[in-house]
């Protein structure tokens, strides 16, 4: 029984695994320019210093790899944090992390950190502004020494609106110049033309897998409610405050260099949970790598769809996210699983 | 009979200065910031009584604030009892049926889209502040300074041109506005003819190839964004180092004056 379980699991990361690759290549090669799959390996392994090759390594890899770390962050944070209060409908922006976010970048364009710093001040004061946020939701939720989930939820969506009440306060006093920046950064996007942020995005989106993993055992205690967790000897505190912590690291990644990217979080872990089942062993990594393709292959239709023009990803995401998931929800009828 | 002409033509000068006279405003709102802007050139300031939070000069000047990047404070502006209030594009449509149902004259201006719309505008402008002459006499200026840039520039191939507003999402200058009428009167073609929404893949733009890129900033970010292009080699803006920028403020809200004063930067750093 348990070693059919493996070869299912083996089957099904073979899969994803697969079709991450497989949207690697068509987004590769679909563009302004479409690129023969056939001609690409040999474009990049040339290296001639032509157009077919800077487009390829200098704007679409990098948009690519992005993709890939952002959207895989995401529904790593998505799961674990579904996982943390045993609730569907959490996502990585419920806890207030990107309104928090948000309103560090939008106070960072007011104070014009990025014109007399630099333009990576937006993702750093980002990043600032989530951690912020999760450090307030935290504070505020522990009572006696001991985290309260549900409280931890409620505060963190009242957060979340303190925050966008704030961001429209700025929006209403600032310029007109301001306001434009504030509303395009909102709106989220792969194109980043700074190699190191997408280097940091790499790294901390496969750490933080490689540490969800160590908590394995807690993830899945969980299920069984707090209380059967603790029972089954389970430092269930411990636990969350940590989990909670590298989900809102990756959220707050995500949203200070991609901007708020929407869906993504919610919909790819509750889409894996019908797929691979609830066991987080499996859960996390076909999370990981389904919400990177996902991104990914949505990001190639943004910029496709109405070329030259571009749409921003999030309204792809969304699009195509919610409406493929209700057809599945609705396919599946009365016999749906509980998610 | 003679009489009877000079009788009309009396009745009708009356008629008109009666009418000039009534279409005068001494108390002017201003909801744009190139409006506010239009109106210190004329120097009819001392009839503004009241701008957006984002009018340089209006704030300087200490007039009241009315209005912000998003909403209007309709009840502000009916307390200051204005003459006339002057609306640009961004004005939502409920806040001018909201502002003439006070019986408040209001007066909408769409975004320009030549230079010569923009004179058309101030001149308009100039005919409630008392100055049309003066207007008249700076577009007339004006005209022949761009007609003698114009001149300067050297005959041949024209430049294809990319004009970056904004880097992420990267952001242009459709057809049928006045930054693309910017590149028109440079002697350039913009490269984004096609686009219908100003967003526009990086992609797109090296695959276009323009001759010059113009970047719309000031400041750092557009050092960087000058890097970021400087990488693609084979850009031929790239190669022939002709990646620039450009004033914002001057350029994002032209007036007569300013619209010719970008034009010659232009001109300047594309040909020299």
């Amino acid at each position: 029984m348990s070693r059919s379980k493996y070869i299912k699991w083996g089957l099904w990361l073979i899969t994803f695994l697969l079709i991450a690759v497989m949207t690697v290549i068509f987004s590769l090669a679909k563009g302004e320019i479409d690129i023969p799959l056939s001609k690409i390996y040999n474009i990049l392994i040339n290296r001639n210093n032509d157009l077919e090759y800077t487009v390829l390594k200098e704007i679409r890899l990098p948009r690519i790899i992005l993709g890939l770390s952002v959207g895989g962050a995401l529904s790593l944070a998505g799961v674990i944090l579904q996982g943390i209060y045993r609730n569907p409908l959490v996502e990585p922006y419920t806890l207030g992390i990107s309104g928090g976010a948000a309103l560090g970048v939008a106070f960072a364009i007011v104070a014009g950190l990025n014109f007399s710093v630099g333009s990576f001040m937006l993702p750093v004061s980002g990043f600032i502004g989530a951690l912020i946020t999760v450090f307030l939701v935290y504070i505020l939720s522990v009572r006696k020494g001991k985290i309260h989930t549900q409280n931890m939820l409620l505060i963190g969506v009242m957060v979340s609106f303190i925050a966008s009440s704030a961001i429209m306060f700025i929006m209403a006093t600032t310029t007109n110049e301001n306001l434009h920046n504030i509303v395009f950064w909102v709106m989220g996007s792969l194109d980043e033309t700074n190699k190191d942020l997408i280097k940091v995005a790499v790294i901390v989106s496969i750490l933080c897998l490689l540490i969800s993993y160590i908590f394995i055992d807690p993830l899945n205690a969980l299920r069984l409610g707090e209380d059967k967790a603790r029972h089954l000897g389970i430092n269930t505190d411990l636990s969350i405050k940590l989990l909670f912590i590298i989900s809102s690291l990756l959220t707050g990644m995500c949203v200070s260099i991609a901007g708020v990217i929407g869906f993504v979080g919610l919909i790819i872990p509750q889409f894996m949970r019908l797929i691979v089942g609830s066991d987080f062993r499996i859960l996390l990594i076909s999370s990981f790598l389904t919400g990177g393709g996902f991104i990914v292959f949505c990001d190639t239709i943004a910029r496709t769809i109405v070329a030259p023009n571009e749409l921003p990803v999030g309204v792809i995401t969304g699009i195509i996210g919610g409406i493929s998931f209700i057809a599945i929800l609705i396919n599946l009828g009365k016999n749906t699983r509980h998610i | 009979m003679a009489r009877n002409k000079k009788n009309i033509i009396l009745t009708l000068l009356i008629f008109l200065s009666i009418n000039s006279y009534a279409k005068e405003a001494n108390r002017i709102i201003s909801l744009a910031p190139s409006i506010t802007n239009m109106i210190y050139l004329l120097k009819a300031q001392d009839k503004l009584v009241g701008c957006t939070n984002y009018c340089l000069e209006g704030v300087k000047d200490g007039k009241n604030i009315v209005a912000n990047a998003i909403d209007v404070n309709i009840e502000k502006v009916f307390l200051l009892k204005p003459d006339m209030v002057f609306t640009a594009g961004l004005t939502k449509p409920s806040t001018i049926e909201a502002l003439k149902k006070l019986n408040i004259k209001v007066l909408s201006f769409p975004s320009a889209k030549t230079y010569a719309e923009i004179c058309e505008q101030f001149i308009t402008i100039a005919s409630y502040t008392g100055r049309e002459q003066l207007a008249k006499k700076i577009v007339e200026y004006q005209k022949r300074r761009l007609d003698s840039i114009k001149k300067s520039i050297p005959k041949g191939k024209k430049p294809k041109i990319f004009i970056e507003l904004g880097a992420k999402p990267l952001f242009t200058a459709v057809p049928n506005t006045f930054m693309d009428d910017f590149i028109t009167q440079a002697g350039g073609i913009n490269i984004a003819t096609d686009i219908s929404t100003g967003i526009i893949t990086r992609e797109n733009v090296i695959l276009k190839d323009p001759d010059a890129i113009v970047i719309v900033t000031m400041g750092i970010v557009g050092e960087e964004e000058k890097a970021v292009w400087k990488r693609y080699k084979q850009l031929s803006a790239a190669r022939k180092g002709k990646i620039f920028t450009v004033d914002p403020y001057k350029s994002c809200g032209p007036n007569p004056v300013t619209f010719v004063d970008v034009v010659e930067e232009l001109v300047t750093k594309l040909y020299k």
